[in-house]
């Protein structure tokens, strides 16, 4: 590479990273005050895309951009004062969650409003040209964008540090208790940040808008970069989401510019593991303080009578399933056993781990795909394919979970979307191998098990011998020490328990039954595409674990169960399903914390 | 020989030396109380000893191997066992439980749960979860769960912190008997002088940081530095 290419790349590296700064520097503040991560942060700046593109048609791209900003802070101050501020005491996870609903209702609100074709943007008036620089054509508009970011950092620290508001919201950043001692307003403060930071968002996406057209999945590939930037600059730092942003922006365009885009996740991937095996919190953050728990901790009870003769009457109404004359009910029974063994594998995480996973969907997709890949390219027999989908889920969670038990809480979940969102990409950008956008088909089980009521048996004894096997688990040596790291990690590492290694090993025992889970669902469907191990997916595990109950055992395979047949019905009767979907998860939010509150 | 040997340990926060140079002994089976003001560094020592925090310079020795460097759960399988100043127990677990967890974590099969449940007099509450306890009832806990696994040096940091008066005596009582009858090291930190000279074999006296006095209880009660910066009288 030429010198004068180097410094292309790098300027084309800085200009990406400014639109990067934007969302985590958002996320961060957010973060900071209301200890909220806003999985929404992505869709506030998908939103201020589409609605600049759709300004920029009436009053001009100028004009079109600070009004979009204004639009999407004027939505953000109303998600504020409406939603999140009912449950800034509710468990993180359920935060989450919360915010993940608004990123359905935003997807579907934007597919509605425009469409699901892709929007182009406008070109800068007055920037629409190149200059030369060392040589080469480089767009105007993309200089502009490279001083976006240092200008609005210096905006920022400028507001942080010199205004009052900016000192009280630095206090509450750095100890909560403190600053409503202090007699702050803290509704005020709360509303404050929160509006900021959304308009930072649509700011970013409407900035966005000449170099990259609007499109309905921006959202999750924004939050999924915007939690790798926040995990690396350390969470609740703003320099340090400038750092990290001018970092990985940097490292995306050398990959690009070097003809490696594929590059790029393994180059994201290797720079956050390095930062988290070197500083834990990240570049600029603090070591974390006290750490909330992601459950109040009850006991795991064990199995009632009536809740074992229950169990029993289902075991016989599955096991004479295949003889009732409506055969849809079987395609509906298998994906509720395959996903109840999904959402028990995370529910190990979940309940006795106390790690909330937001990346579960990765060792589903990576056993479905290894399994496919087995019987497809390698020709292995069906019960070799599904071992090789197991040990596929295990390998993953080994190597994701080993960087995962490094960190807790919401730092943890959000390391946790972020492999995942890199298998996703892996998947969905390695064409040659993994089929790309298209995924694989005639993925089907051998001869003998080819008819749908045999492979139903299969998936029977499979899935419930699986789901017996990690219930039996909370009550086995291994279970306790693992409940006992997550109640009282000093305790338990005082009294001679490896806290890292018990947690280790869950992960990779929930990796291998959803593994499991994955390959059984790829036989099932015959065909898998990236969706398999979407965000959705490791959502919908979430929801079907909240639904049941994440401190019952039992709970989240009766979640499961009744999350796979409302989405089935709901997908198909209706069009803006996902929007239901997130109400739906709204509903049980609010219920689950008035109800434990 | 000396089960504990603390050689020249400094750990500073930022500015402030938590620990400035400190060395001093245990001898196996001996009670240690360990007294200082509060921000003395009592805590902190506890921390360095048992692990759980990484100390700048100097040297912990137990029966001669380093622990330089372990983590805590490899101390606590060498054998030392500690108590938390606020006492730390698994809330989502029964008493019984949480004391079959602390045997589980070093392979111990030939003890049951109940015999120690039963020498710290929580029998009858066995099977309610930790949750429910009493501040007083969970420091019992915690002393069954770190006596179940019969370690070689306890460390109890202000074992009687948080209790009532007349509670405080009986557990001290008690920790002191069953050590006695196991032969386990202990070095407590505490306030309360009434508990201190009560229990003490000898007493060492932290300040900033620093040893300022060491002896029997009588000769401590006497120095004059330790009367000056900690008993308050000038
Ligand atoms: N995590 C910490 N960060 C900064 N300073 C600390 C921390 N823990 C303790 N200190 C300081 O170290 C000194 C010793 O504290 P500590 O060991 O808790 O004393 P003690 O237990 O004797 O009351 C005090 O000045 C205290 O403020
Ligand atoms: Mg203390």
């Amino acid at each position: 590479m030429t010198s004068s290419a180097v410094l292309l790349q790098l300027l084309n590296g800085l200009a990406g990273a400014s639109s990067l700064f934007l969302v985590a520097a958002g996320l961060s503040l957010i973060f900071g005050v209301s200890r909220i991560v806003n999985f929404a942060h992505g869709s506030l700046y998908m939103l201020g895309m589409y609605v600049a593109v759709w300004l920029s048609g009436r009053v001009g791209f100028w004009a079109a951009v600070p009004l979009a900003a204004l639009a999407v802070a004027v939505l953000g101050a109303c998600i504020e004062a409406s939603l999140l501020r009912r449950i800034y005491r509710a468990p993180e996870l359920l935060q989450l969650l919360a915010t993940f609903a608004l990123v359905l209702l935003a997807r579907d609100f934007a597919l509605w409003a425009w469409g699901p074709e892709d929007l182009l943007g406008p070109r800068a008036p007055g920037l629409a040209g190149a200059v030369e620089i060392a040589g080469q054509a480089f767009p105007q508009y993309d200089l502009l964008l490279i001083l976006a970011g240092p200008l609005v950092f210096a905006v920022l620290h400028f507001v942080l540090t010199r205004t009052r508001w900016g000192v009280l919201v630095r206090a509450a950043t750095q100890d909560r208790e403190m600053a409503s001692a202090l007699g702050v307003n803290q509704r005020w403060l709360f509303t404050g940040a929160f509006t900021l930071g959304a308009a930072l968002a649509g700011l970013g996406g409407a900035l966005a808008i000449p170099r990259e057209p609007a499109s309905l999945g921006i959202d999750l590939a924004l939050i999924s970069d915007a939690f790798v930037i926040v995990v690396v600059g350390g969470l609740g730092s703003i320099p340090g989401a400038f750092v990290a942003a001018l970092l990985i922006g940097v490292i995306k365009a050398f990959c690009i510019g070097l003809g490696y885009s594929k590059l790029t996740l393994v180059a994201e991937f290797v720079v956050m593991a390095i930062v988290l095996i070197l500083r834990p919190w990240g570049l600029l953050g603090r070591p974390q303080a006290e750490v909330r728990g992601t459950w109040t901790e009850v006991p795991i009870g064990r199995l009632s009578k009536r809740g074992a003769i229950a169990i029993a009457l289902l075991a016989l109404l599955l096991v004479v399933l295949p003889s009732l004359p409506d055969q849809y009910v079987l395609v509906l029974a298998t994906d509720m056993l395959v996903f109840a063994l999904f959402a028990a594998s995370l529910h190990l995480l979940m309940g006795p781990g106390g790690m909330a996973s937001f990346g579960h969907a990765a060792y589903f997709g990576l056993g479905a795909y290894a399994c496919a890949l087995a019987a497809l390219t390698l020709h292995w027999s069906t019960a070799a394919a599904l071992f090789t989908g197991w040990g596929a889920g295990a390998l993953g969670a080994a190597i994701f979970g080993w960087f995962c038990v490094r960190l807790s809480g919401v730092y943890l979940a959000m390391l946790t979307l972020a492999f995942a969102q890199i298998v996703w990409s892996t998947v969905f950008q390695w064409d040659a191998v993994t089929g790309g956008s298209n995924g694989l088909v005639g993925i089907w089980p051998e001869e003998w098990l080819a008819s749908r009521t045999a492979y139903y048996y299969v998936v029977l004894m499979v899935c419930s011998y699986a789901i017996f096997l990690l219930w039996r688990m909370a009550h086995t040596p291994f279970g306790y020490a693992l409940r006992a790291s997550r109640d009282s990690p000093l305790r338990a590492s005082a009294l001679g328990i490896n806290v890292r290694a018990k947690q280790w090993e869950s992960f990779i025992i929930a990796g291998s039954a959803a593994g499991v889970a994955g390959a059984l669902f790829a036989f099932s469907k015959g065909s898998i595409s990236p969706e398999t191990l979407s965000v959705q997916r490791s959502v919908d595990g979430l929801v079907m674990v909240l639904l049941g109950g994440a401190h019952t055992l039992t709970g989240p395979v009766w979640g499961a169960a009744a999350f796979t047949w409302l989405q089935d019905t709901m997908a198909r009767s209706v069009e803006y399903w996902r929007a239901g979907i997130g109400a739906v998860i709204l509903v049980l939010v609010f219920a689950r914390w008035r109800f434990s509150a | 020989m000396a089960i504990l040997s603390i050689r020249a340990l400094a750990k500073a926060y930022g500015g402030v030396k938590a620990l400035a140079g400190v060395s001093f002994d245990v001898a196996a089976g001996e009670i240690v109380a360990l007294i200082g003001p509060n921000g003395a560094g009592k805590t902190t020592l506890f921390n360095v000893l048992n692990g759980q925090l990484a100390a700048d310079s100097g040297e912990v020795l137990l029966e001669g191997t380093s622990l330089v460097g372990c983590a805590p759960h490899r101390v606590a399988r060498l054998g030392v066992g500690r108590t938390f100043q606020v006492a730390a127990t698994f809330g989502s677990m029964t008493a019984r439980e949480n004391v079959q967890v602390a045997l589980q974590a070093i392979h111990e099969r030939h003890y049951k749960a109940e015999t120690f449940l039963e020498r710290v007099g929580v029998t009858e509450r066995a099977d309610t979860p930790c949750a429910a306890f009493a501040y007083g009832e969970l420091k019992r806990v915690e002393l069954a769960m770190v006596l179940a696994q019969r370690p070689r040096l306890l460390l109890m940091d202000e074992p009687t912190a948080g209790m009532a008066p007349e509670e405080r005596g009986a557990l001290m009582t008690l920790a002191a008997e069953l050590a006695r009858s196991e032969n386990i090291a202990v070095l407590f930190s505490e306030h309360d002088m009434d508990v201190v000279f009560g229990f003490a074999q000898r007493v060492v006296a932290l300040h900033l940081g620093e040893v300022i006095a060491e002896g029997s209880p009588d000769e401590v009660r006497s120095n004059p530095r330790l009367r000056e910066v900690y008993l308050g009288d000038a």
